[in-house]
């Protein structure tokens, strides 16, 4: 019983170590949209309708 | 020495109101001069590359840069300058990844970073550009 | 030949029945002869209104190519006197080939001709002569297309796709075996699989001479390419009229070359000689001499494609050299340049070499010495003048002692340098000097504002490593009748894409007098101190500093005129310019101040800014004292770099109005 207890709580253990360890400090999600901004303007995707969108402050 | 007090306390207090903006940090600073440059750069030699791209001569890699796919997609006389130009294009983005990262004071997220734009490059692509899958095989959009 | 003397009977016979239908068939085991070999023929007659003959050849091989089963009709054979003449034949098996032939049976002389395809045309002539030795035979082939080459053509080679060969072979066998082709290729065009080693329309003419002594084959070759694109990557040449002639020898083991010259037209004269191991494809030793050349058709053509991507690979090139390499066991072993009124310039301006001269001869093992000699150039905008070069080399190693570099009007002493390490390892390293160069000078040369001053250093040590430059001591710039000294300079790909540029920086002692008149400032006397800590410039731009500016110690007048103060509010934007016209302070032409003080953090293109000390509104900048005073307060601690560079240039570039 005890040592059923210690395998699932060792089992948790690892799991939320697993967790915690996935959130990466690279902040991919602005990153990406970094990349998108660079991206539109190298390949001049947000042309449409206006030559050029002012820069924002 | 009455009139210097007076004129001290006169003395203006000129207030400074610096106008200017406080860049929040949430996101992944990209504006600086380097990159802008770069950027430029990529940007004026876009107009040699896509009808590379569109025929399929050259072709986005996984890990964010292009390559030349298919050399008989170009006419003889232009597969040499064409070679130049991926040359270039790749140093830029060389140094676009590097430059990134320095301006966020984080050398180490360079590959990071590659590995984003390699994403977005992909997704941005236009129908019938060739690309490079998981795998390494060439793939059409 | 046994043969032709049956033949000969046969055919005597043959025509003395003229009106019967008859047949007479020979069989023959096989024939052999130079280079041709046939088994199992059987040769029919058939005598009818005409004569006809109907030669089957189980197995025919003719210089490694075997046909099976082939069948040669002729309908209509005549004979005039000892020729028997075939007009209109055709051969039907492998392939339907119109065939026609006369062939001397008193002779043994044999004229053959093939016509595969409309303008395809195979003349076969043996001439058999009074002995073996004697019989000369010659192939004409004219307008042969590419694809007839297919089962000889080497499979590593690029594949042909187009191109027509017309030429003559002529074999004899005199004194020794002997062979003279002579052949003209149009429109030959071939390409490997990824189009990176292709060619197109190519016109050339190959002459080919060989005698063969015992083993040996000795050979004189003529190539000339006329016409047509080539694409080796990475070099790109058109024919123009180049040619290539060639001496040799060639047997089982080896291929030698003893005498080689290409002819490149636009570019000179190559000398060359090889040897090649035919067993091992190494060239075991080759040499290349090439004399008088232009380096700037050189470098366009076939340095510039090679160098693409370097430093080196967007230059002008101009001057003349001779150069001569040899090489062993396929890798350069030596090499001798020599440099006659050789420039170089790179196209952004990183660098430039003007009038090289001298030789440059190189061991890969083997220490070599020599001097250049070197008008003058330019490093980074920074022009340098005439000197000496005396250096020593041995393989990937380069010293050179002692040099004196003119730059503008002082001096570099580069002593002791040395490069070492090899490929991504490699590296070099000098001591140094900078005998005062003048302020004003190479502020111009740099584009900067004229200051005046000097810049002097002693530098124990600059090394280079992985695209990094780094000095060691400090550059002490003496301007504005102060001290400037940067230390712990760190140069990052210098001539590259984005150079980067980090040092600390001290200064000291600064004339405020000075350095406000030089840059339109107004005028502030007095002196300051500064530490610019962990400056770093991006593309010759300021990125990141930490930098603190305050007044120095010591007794000196300490005033600051209205326009100044009209700069400095300035930066503040317009409303705050406005606030000293309106008061009564603008009939003072100058004010005091005690001392003066601001830092600026600069990061991520803000500015973190403070002042001498903090007041509930802000921070002191210019703290009052004397008559009259005026305090200049700072309010807002975070601003914007490019806004804040803006202000300052339409201050300095006299946009403030001063009433």
């Amino acid at each position: 019983m005890r040592t059923l207890n210690l395998c699932c709580g060792l089992i948790l253990f690892t799991l939320l170590a697993a967790c915690v360890t996935i959130n990466i400090y690279f902040p991919a999600a602005a990153a990406e949209k970094a990349a998108d901004k660079i991206i539109d303007e190298v390949w001049q995707l947000r042309n449409s309708d206006k030559p050029a969108l002012p820069p924002a402050k | 020495m009455r009139t210097n007090h007076f004129v001290r306390f006169i003395g203006l207090v000129v207030l400074m109101h610096f106008a200017g903006s406080v860049a929040a940090q949430a996101n992944l600073e990209v504006n600086t001069p380097a990159v802008a440059a770069l950027q430029a750069g990529m940007q004026k030699r876009f107009a040699e590359l896509s009808p590379l791209l569109s025929n399929g001569a050259v072709g986005l890699t996984r890990d964010g840069f292009v390559a030349l796919r298919d050399a008989n997609a170009v006419p003889l006389a232009q597969r040499q300058q064409v070679n130049g130009l991926v040359t270039a294009e790749n140093q830029d983005r060389t140094a676009l990844y590097r430059e990134i990262a320095r301006a966020n004071n984080k050398p180490e997220w360079e590959n990071d970073i590659r590995a984003t734009f390699a994403q977005r490059w992909i997704d941005k692509a236009q129908g019938g550009w060739y690309f490079q899958n998981n795998a390494g095989a060439w793939t059409r959009k | 030949m046994r043969f032709s003397r049956v033949a000969g009977v046969v055919l005597a016979l043959l025509f003395a029945y003229t009106s019967a239908a008859q047949e007479l068939a020979l069989r023959f085991d096989a024939i052999a002869g130079p280079s041709f070999f046939a088994e199992k023929i059987t040769a029919t007659f058939r005598v009818a209104h005409e004569s006809e003959l109907d030669l089957r050849m189980a197995e025919v091989n003719v210089v490694g190519n075997r046909w099976r089963d082939v069948r040669i009709r002729c309908p209509a054979i005549t004979q005039d006197r000892d020729n028997l003449i075939c007009a209109q034949g055709m051969v039907e098996a492998p392939a339907a080939i119109p065939v026609s032939f006369r062939y001397s049976t008193l002779t043994g002389n044999l004229d053959l001709e093939l016509k595969p395809a409309a303008d395809e045309r195979w003349r076969l002539t043996i001439v058999a002569g009074t002995s073996p030795a004697a019989r000369e035979t010659t192939l004409v082939v004219e307008k042969m297309p590419h694809t007839r080459l297919a089962p000889w053509w080497p499979a590593t080679w690029p594949k042909l796709n187009a191109g027509l060969v017309s030429g003559k072979i002529l074999l004899t066998a005199r004194e020794s075996n002997h062979v003279k082709a002579d052949l003209n290729v149009t429109n030959l065009g071939f390409a490997d699989a990824s189009g990176l080693h292709a060619g197109e329309h190519v016109a050339a003419t190959l002459s080919i001479e060989g005698q063969r002594r015992g083993e040996q084959w000795q050979w004189q070759s003529r190539l000339e390419w006329k016409a047509g694109d080539v694409l080796w990557q990475p070099v790109f040449v058109s024919g123009a009229g180049h040619v290539l002639d060639a001496t040799g020898l060639l047997d089982n083991k080896q291929l030698v070359v003893m005498r080689g010259n290409l002819s490149l037209v636009g570019v000179g004269n190559l000398e060359f000689g090889a040897t090649l191991n035919r067993t091992t494809s190494v060239l075991e030793t080759a040499t290349l001499k090439m004399f008088d050349i232009g380096l700037s058709e050189i470098y366009e053509k076939f340095l510039k494609p090679v160098l693409q991507g370097t430093a080196l690979g967007d230059m002008r090139a101009d001057g003349r050299m001779d150069i001569a390499f040899e090489l062993r066991n396929g890798s350069v072993s030596s090499a001798d340049l020599a440099f006659r009124g050789v420039s170089v310039e790179d196209k952004s301006r990183r660098f430039a070499v003007f009038g090289l001269n001298g030789r440059l001869p190189w061991h890969h093992e083997q220490l070599t010495a020599a001097v250049l000699k070197v008008s003058g150039g330019e490093i980074l905008r920074v022009p340098f003048g005439a000197f000496d070069l005396p250096f020593e080399m041995r393989g990937v190693r380069l010293r050179v002692k002692n040099i004196e570099i003119p730059v503008l009007d002082g001096k570099l002493n580069v002593n002791d340098f040395a490069t070492s390490g090899e490929g991504p390892d490699w590296r070099w390293r000098f001591s140094g000097a900078i005998v005062p160069i003048a302020m004003d000078k190479l502020t111009v040369a740099l584009g900067l504002p004229v200051m005046h001053g000097t810049l002097s250093a002693t530098i124990p040590a600059v090394s280079y490593q992985q695209s990094t430059l780094s000095i060691d001591g400090g550059l002490v710039f003496k301007v504005f009748d102060g001290t400037i000294t940067a230390r712990n300079v760190v140069l990052e790909q210098p001539l590259g894409k984005v150079p980067r540029l980090i040092a600390d920086v001290d200064m000291r002692n600064l004339d405020l007098d000075l350095l406000t008149r030089t840059f339109a400032f107004g005028n502030i006397t007095g002196r300051v101190d500064a530490h610019i800590a962990n400056l770093e410039l991006v593309n010759w731009i300021a990125a990141r500093f930490d930098a603190r500016l305050a007044s120095s110690a010591g007794d000196f007048p300490r005033r600051i005129s209205q326009a100044a103060v009209q700069s400095i509010s300035s930066l503040g934007g317009a409303g705050a310019a406005a606030a000293i016209q309106r008061s009564f302070l603008r009939f003072f032409e100058t004010f005091g101040y005690s001392s003066l003080g601001l830092s600026c953090r600069l990061e991520s293109g803000v500015c973190h800014m403070g002042g001498i000390e903090n007041v509930p509104q802000g921070y002191v900048i210019v703290k009052g004292g004397g008559i009259p005073a005026i305090s200049v307060l700072g309010y807002n601690r975070s601003v914007g770099w490019n806004e804040l560079i803006e202000r300052l240039k339409r201050v300095t570039g006299g946009n403030v109005i001063v009433e």
